[in-house]
């Protein structure tokens, strides 16, 4: 990656901010399974001493609750293992639809960009050569943007298609005074190093990312 | 604490849902009344409506954050203890909820009898405020009941109970 050094440190200051998100869900999941267990430790404690107290409903309930946290927790942990590999290769084959459903999974674990909706793609999960780690940077970026002028409680729509110019990501629902996160150096050299357009539709509320199918070694 | 004695009264703010209800539920076998609230907002108007001792308030929700809501309940109830609650703790935040009157900081995940006690040292600290306020208010009637009219003893005993938390 040595042609894109500050695109690198982009990418490098994303791995950590995303980490950090990561490890907030777990211990959150890590958090309620210790206080499940607790509870059911309580309970059968309390049934000891007042055997009549004893509910083996709520027991297997919270039983269920374990084991869905703890799905939950494998869930996140993938998460962080994908976007860990994401750095592997600083050029690689990435498929779109699979980096858009990290970057949302990611935004899903952040309190304030829950409401990410999938628009329905047409099949195909379009590939394209690029740069996987700062493809998902610059994703992110846009939906945290997406998010902070919707607020908590709205919901953006996601989708990708092919196009004659590329594979774009578009970003649906952003409201009129929606402004775009695209004028920060740091978007810049994004932008530069996946060879990317950023197009802002305000009349429509749509972001879009094209992307080139194959960056140029060159700029690459 | 015995079934005897007064429940400490808990609100409790927490965004994940499941870990709200599995602590709401332990530290009720524990003699403690909770009233969860999944946001901000519907923490703050529980607080409007009743009378608490302690708030544990998560620090990261949406909408309205920890740092928020601490504010706005210190702000309002004088006499609440807040104790935040944080999956991602920072020196900067821990400093930020002292500054801004929290009694303390705990991060998740802990263990419960951690959680306990600190729940118990908040409740001593709520009373011995309140204690104080009043053993300062019953000086202040001794003096004046010493030189003043009827009538300024009774307007003085009326204010006595100001409706503070």
């Amino acid at each position: 990656m040595s042609a894109a050094p500050g695109a690198e440190g982009e990418g490098l200051l994303f791995l950590g901010k995303a980490t950090a998100v990561i490890s907030h869900s777990i211990k959150n999941v890590m958090a309620t399974v210790s206080e499940t267990a607790g509870l059911l430790g309580d309970l059968v404690a309390l049934a000891e001493r007042e055997p009549r107290r004893m509910d083996l409903k709520e027991l297997g309930t919270l039983g269920e609750t374990i084991v869905e946290e703890i799905q939950r927790g494998f869930q996140v942990v993938q998460l962080l293992n994908k976007l860990a590999h994401s750095g592997d290769q600083p050029v690689a084959d990435v498929d779109v639809e699979e980096a858009v459903a990290v970057v949302s999974s990611l935004g899903r674990c952040l309190a304030y960009c829950s409401g990410i909706t999938r628009l329905p793609s047409a099949g195909e999960h379009p590939r394209i050569h690029t740069r996987p780690l700062l493809l998902h940077d610059l994703l992110f970026r846009a939906l945290d943007a997406a998010f902070r002028a919707v607020g908590p409680d709205g919901e953006v729509k996601v989708g990708v298609e092919r196009g004659a110019d590329g594979v774009s990501i578009s970003v649906h629902g952003l409201p009129a005074g929606f402004r775009g996160i695209f004028e920060s150096p740091s978007v810049e050299l994004l932008k530069q190093a996946l060879q990317a357009r950023v197009l802002l539709d305000r009349e429509a509320g749509v972001l879009r990312l094209v992307l080139p199918e194959r960056i140029g070694e060159a700029r690459a | 604490m015995t079934g005897e004695q007064k429940k400490v009264r808990l609100l409790m703010v927490d965004d994940n849902v499941k870990f709200l209800e599995m602590v709401s539920k332990r530290l009720g076998l524990k003699d403690f009344e909770v009233t969860a609230a999944d946001d901000g907002k519907k923490a703050i108007k529980a607080a409007g409506k009743g009378e608490f001792d302690i708030a544990l308030v998560d620090l990261r929700m949406p909408d309205l954050d920890g740092t928020e809501v601490l504010k706005i309940l210190k702000k309002k109830h004088k006499f609440l203890e807040v104790v935040i609650l944080t999956g991602h703790a920072t020196i900067d935040s821990a400093v930020e909820c002292t500054k801004l009157g929290a009694f303390d900081y705990l991060e998740k995940p802990y263990e419960f009898d951690q959680l306990l006690d600190v729940l118990k040292r908040a409740y001593e600290h709520r009373l011995r405020r309140k204690f104080e306020r009043d053993e300062k208010r019953l000086r202040d009637l001794e003096v004046l009941s010493m030189g003043s009219s009827p009538m300024a003893i009774l307007r003085a005993l009326m204010n006595l109970d100001d409706g503070e938390k």
